[in-house]
């Protein structure tokens, strides 16, 4: 099969042809890996790419699928994780002069489940340094948005996002302290998971605030992260916060029926200064989930705005906590914004951050109350991307104008621990055509009811299926 | 510390009316720098200080940081940025029932 037509298409339909033997393991990665070094210089987006290894075990693969060893879906197919996953004997640096040569003894949890389930390692992604940095300043620079190279994919998970959209890997592993998994998704046009806090171990991840952490995919359909999300969920010894509840079976949810599904629609707040464009593929979808039966509910979630006080308290004090050896011994290798991030937090005092704790349970409250109303919450996920240069915080000069107050649509699912996908859901007119995308959030370890609104909705939409104009 | 040092030695010093004025301006002083130590809290004589390098100063030697001015200077701009949210969290009222999330989901 040509190169060409394997790089594009979902980890599902990979897996049907690996294990029907006509296509294999070897040449899935052969394709991945001309395509790496086809594209890399122009996005950016691999660190560093294990070749070999990968191509040792894409043949260990193809003679176990040949023996009739098959280890189900993932089986054969490459993913790459987001550089601050460790993985054992291979240099994981976190983006960041600090740890550029740091290879780690041990492997984290998120990638042993994956490799004991047959897929992979192809290599490791950029991202911003300490999943905190400007983006710019980090180990090896920015990544780019493979829609458009002079825009940015977001972050944190910046590589993770670009490397799918740009047909390097068809599954990576992405991190979201507040809304990393989840923007880049947005700004890729590819699909990213947050699952609920607990749902996945973080054991080999490294902190930015250890009670805002999640691992999750992302990948370029919601069959294909739910399958991720399949084996790299449950409980682990290793993290005391992994959750022990059971793993329901998540392919029951791509069923493509949102009949009597309940949609909540937040009246207030969210939908704020969103942009006509992003606002207009909103409504779009919002009719579209009518016409598939579900039903939508005006529902009112009290207290949102106070949430990014809340998050920024939490994750700047936690942060500063985790990091401050690193911060004392090499803060002049740190990208500028992490550092002065990192000495700001040293100024929160414990009452604020207790504070931030209260209102946290505050908000866990209402999302209580909100999900007696509705099965799932339907919410923006931010504009489109942003250009590279603008995106780089300026920590000395006050932005003139000062942009518009946009609403915080991700650290909700953050501070309260919720689910919550991001999906696209349109393109700009442009130039240039760039993705947007659409969020739904859930309860607690109700991932699956996202996934079933999440699938339904791309069975019967496109946007998943557009590919970038980048050529090696 | 040693800027607080030279704060008390302000405060204890001191040649009676010549130095009242300043005795008042360094215990304003100081009282800011105390409340910015546990964040950047209301000054006690009840208005909120301002964001100055010097009470950084003096704070980040609470602290035990001893950030450098240069460095200081990056913090400001960025504690400033941040007041208004933290206004926000300061000013929420709530009811004396809610504790704080620890372990955040019921597993």
């Amino acid at each position: 099969m040509p190169a060409s037509e394997i790089l594009f298409k979902s980890a599902a339909e990979l897996a049907t042809l690996l294990k029907s033997r006509k296509l294999s393991p070897v040449e899935v990665v052969r394709a991945c890996l001309d395509r790496i070094e086809a594209v890399n210089p122009k996005v950016n987006a691999f660190i560093t790419v294990t070749g070999e290894q990968a191509l040792e075990q894409a043949r260990k693969a193809e003679k176990e699928i040949a023996a009739g060893r098959y280890r189900g879906p993932l089986h054969g197919v490459p993913y790459a994780p987001k550089d601050l996953v460790a993985t054992k004997g291979i240099r994981t640096t976190n983006g960041s002069r600090v740890n550029s040569d740091w290879i780690p003894d041990y492997e984290s949890t998120v990638t042993a489940r994956l490799n004991q389930a047959g897929a992979i390692l192809i290599g490791k992604l950029n991202l911003l340094e300490f999943a905190m940095g400007s983006g710019q300043k980090g180990l090896v620079g920015p990544a780019r948005n493979p829609w458009d190279l002079a825009y940015s994919p977001s972050g944190s998970s910046s590589g993770s996002g670009t490397a799918i959209a740009a047909g390097m890997v068809p599954l990576t592993i992405g991190s979201d302290t507040g809304g990393s998994i989840r923007n880049p998704a947005k700004s890729c046009g590819i699909v990213g998971l947050k699952p609920t806090y607990g749902r996945v171990s973080l054991f080999g991840v490294t902190t930015l605030s250890w009670t805002l952490d999640h691992v999750g995919p992302m990948a370029r359909t919601v069959a294909d992260v739910a399958r991720m999300l399949q084996v790299i969920a449950g409980p682990d010894p290793r993290d005391r916060n992994a959750a022990t509840a059971p793993v329901p079976d998540y392919t029951k949810a791509l069923t493509g029926d949102v009949k009597g599904l309940r949609v909540g629609v937040p009246s207030e707040y969210f939908f704020e200064n969103v942009h006509p464009e992003t606002g207009a593929a909103l409504r779009r979808a919002n009719s579209l989930l009518k016409q598939l039966g579900a039903v939508m509910v005006d529902v009112k979630v009290r207290n949102a705005a106070l949430c990014g006080a809340a998050s920024s308290v939490i994750l700047s004090s936690e942060a500063a906590a985790f990091h401050e050896k690193r911060l004392k011994e090499h803060g002049d290798l740190l990208d500028p914004l992490v550092r002065e991030r990192l000495e700001a937090a040293t100024f929160h005092s414990a009452i604020d951050y207790i504070k931030a704790l209260r209102l946290r349970t505050v908000l866990m409250e209402e999302m209580r109350r909100v999900f007696l109303t509705c099965d799932v919450l339907m919410l923006p996920s931010g504009n489109a991307a942003p250009k590279l240069d603008t995106e780089t915080v300026k920590t000395d000069v006050p932005p003139d104008p000062p942009p518009a107050p946009r609403p915080d649509t991700y650290n909700i699912a953050n501070v309260t621990g919720i689910p919550a996908i991001v999906l696209p859901c349109g393109f700009t007119a442009g130039p240039p055509t760039l993705p947007l995308g659409i969020q739904f959030c859930a309860k607690p370890f109700n991932e699956a009811t996202l996934f079933r609104v999440g699938h339904a909705y791309q069975m019967a939409t496109d946007w998943h299926k557009r590919t970038p104009p980048l050529h090696g | 510390m040693e800027h607080l040092q030279d704060e008390k030695s302000a405060l204890t010093a001191g040649s009676e009316l010549t130095n009242v004025s300043v005795m008042n301006s360094s215990r304003r002083r100081l009282l800011q720098s105390l409340a910015l130590a546990g964040g950047y809290g209301t000054a006690a004589e009840g208005a909120e200080p301002a964001i100055t390098i010097e009470v950084l100063r003096s704070a980040s030697a609470v602290h035990g940081t001893n950030l450098s001015d240069d460095r200081l200077r990056a913090v400001k701009a960025i504690a400033e940025r941040r007041l208004p949210q933290l206004r926000a969290l300061r000013d929420f009222e709530f009811d004396d029932s809610v504790a704080p999330t620890q372990g955040i989901l019921d597993k």
